[in-house]
């Protein structure tokens, strides 16, 4: 290859790593052409062709400044910013997916819309407690120490919170606090100090929440077929699911005490596979699943 | 964690395209957004930098239709690829079902290859995840890029270097052009399927 070829096709290489986006190798292939036009006699006096590549360099340059110099973290459209909250929200609980999408959109840097869907759960009385300190670790975090003290401030002068949860949140934002090298001066000055602990709420990521349960009915007239439930609610090893008026046989084999052998539940984080006690049986009386039949069942092994 | 509702007999899983930073991941969703119109349950969407970079994610909902009597609904990711947005890739990760690990064949970015593959198996282990066991293919791309004098990889030390010990099916592609797109997205798919399927079966 004579050198005019091997320059031609350096030429050639650097231009596709520029349109692929590679500007850093782009660049350095320009330095490697211009160091080889400067040393060949036959190249450097060709002014044009010194220019082009001065040019070329100078473009990548460019390109190269405008994505230093872009902002870190934009805050996004509305739609996209609801997107995020909804695609990173996983639990079919709705109260837990709230506090899940607000966590995300922290995580991504939407930080205005995340302290507004934690006041809304605080207002609204949804994990209270999970919210508000995501709110301070927020504020910590990528506002300034000064907001959260504010926004614990304003807490304080409300009733939102009971006097042993602010002394909870200040317990929890003061260790952020230091975390952070701020100072805690303003904040550490505590107000009636209550007696006992604050039982703590169950954050998101403590929780397998079981979302549907797969009963095995060994008995009956179901003779080895299973019944699919939808978990409406679950505390601890305890759930409930509701049955349509529909279904009577398995309303009808679900009575009280009866032990399922073997029950598949569902989560979004894996499968679990153990025994399960019904506990209660009821008609539901009033609502939207009047005549429906909610169950509750104890997870044995959970 | 694919969401399997057996009484709507709907099954939802998430493949996440991984890879450097500029080697075509959005560029595979692109293509797919395109060319299977009649597959996307809604618009791509991407979150962007002004440079045409990947921010966060880009995001492509997809049904395939029914297989065995359930509705397959597929929600197609990428990750940003460059290094600093590693909060983001674990994000992006979290529940994920399968991999499409996009791979540059330019020459220039064999480290660039191995970082990520490394930085994968360290975000996957983070969420007691097994970058062995989770299905995987591996795509080379930029192929065609040979023919414009760009050097690129022999597939011998790609493979070499990339899945020797991975031993994913492994497709070359160009995905600007659409080859290999599909190829790579239906084998994922079905390792994915086959892995869920195992997976209700025990």
């Amino acid at each position: 290859m004579t050198g005019k070829e091997q320059i031609k096709s350096f030429i050639r290489e650097a231009e596709v790593y520029r349109d692929q986006g590679l500007f850093e190798q782009s660049k350095q292939k320009y330095a490697t052409i211009k160091e080889l036009v400067e040393k060949d006699e036959r190249f450097s006096k060709d002014k044009s062709l010194i220019k082009f590549i001065n040019d070329k360099i100078r473009m990548v340059d460019i390109a190269l400044e405008e994505i230093e110099t872009e902002p870190e973290i934009p805050e996004l459209d509305e739609n996209v910013q609801d997107l995020i909250g909804d695609l990173f929200s996983f639990s079919r609980n709705k109260d837990m997916a709230a506090i899940e999408g607000a966590v995300a959109l922290a995580k991504f840097g939407q930080y205005g819309k995340a302290l507004r869907e934690f006041e809304k759960l605080i207002d609204s009385g949804t994990y209270p407690l999970v919210a508000a300190k995501n709110m301070l670790r927020c504020q910590i975090t990528y506002s300034s120490p000064e907001s959260a003290v504010a926004q614990f401030k304003r807490w304080s002068s409300r009733t939102v919170f009971t006097k042993m949860e602010l002394k909870h949140l200040r317990e929890f934002m003061i260790k952020l606090l230091k975390d952070e090298g701020a100072a805690v001066s303003e904040v550490s000055d505590s107000p009636d100090e209550p007696q006992y602990e604050v039982e703590e709420e169950t954050g998101p990521n403590e929780l397998l929440e079981i979302c549907s349960v797969v009963a095995f009915l060994e008995q009956d007239i179901f003779k080895g077929k299973n019944v699919n439930l939808d978990v409406t609610c679950q505390i601890a090893n305890n759930i409930s699911c509701v049955i349509g008026p529909e279904d009577r046989d398995t309303i009808k084999a679900l009575k009280p005490g009866r032990r399922l052998s073997r029950v598949q539940c569902f989560s979004q984080e894996s499968v679990l596979i153990t025994s399960a006690l019904v506990l209660q049986r009821a008609k539901i009386m009033s609502g939207p699943k009047k005549g429906c039949y909610s169950f509750d069942l104890k997870l044995e092994g959970a | 964690m694919a969401v399997i509702n057996m009484r709507d007999k709907t099954l939802e899983c998430k493949l996440v395209y991984y890879g450097p930073g500029r080697g075509g991941k959005t560029t595979n969703l692109e293509f797919i957004h395109k060319a299977g119109k009649k597959y996307t349950t809604s618009d791509m969407v991407s979150i962007k930098t002004k440079g045409d970079r990947t921010l966060y994610f880009d995001f492509l909902p997809i049904g395939i239709g029914k297989i065995k009597g359930y509705d397959v609904k597929v929600q197609l990711y990428t990750v940003p690829g460059q290094a600093k947005y590693n909060s983001t890739r674990k994000m992006v990760l979290k529940n994920v079902d399968g991999i499409v690990f996009v791979a540059d064949s330019f020459k220039i970015r064999r480290k660039a290859n191995i970082l990520s593959l490394k930085n994968l198996q360290e975000n996957l282990a983070e969420q007691e995840m097994n970058i062995f066991d989770i299905p995987m293919v591996i795509q080379f791309n930029k192929r065609d890029l040979a023919d414009e004098g760009v050097p690129v990889m022999p597939l011998e030390q790609m493979e070499k270097e990339l899945n020797c010990r991975l031993k994913a099916p492994t497709f070359e592609a160009s995905a600007l052009r659409g080859k290999g797109v599909g190829d790579s997205l239906k084998k994922c798919l079905l390792l994915t399927l086959k892995k869920l399927q195992k997976e209700i079966k025990n």
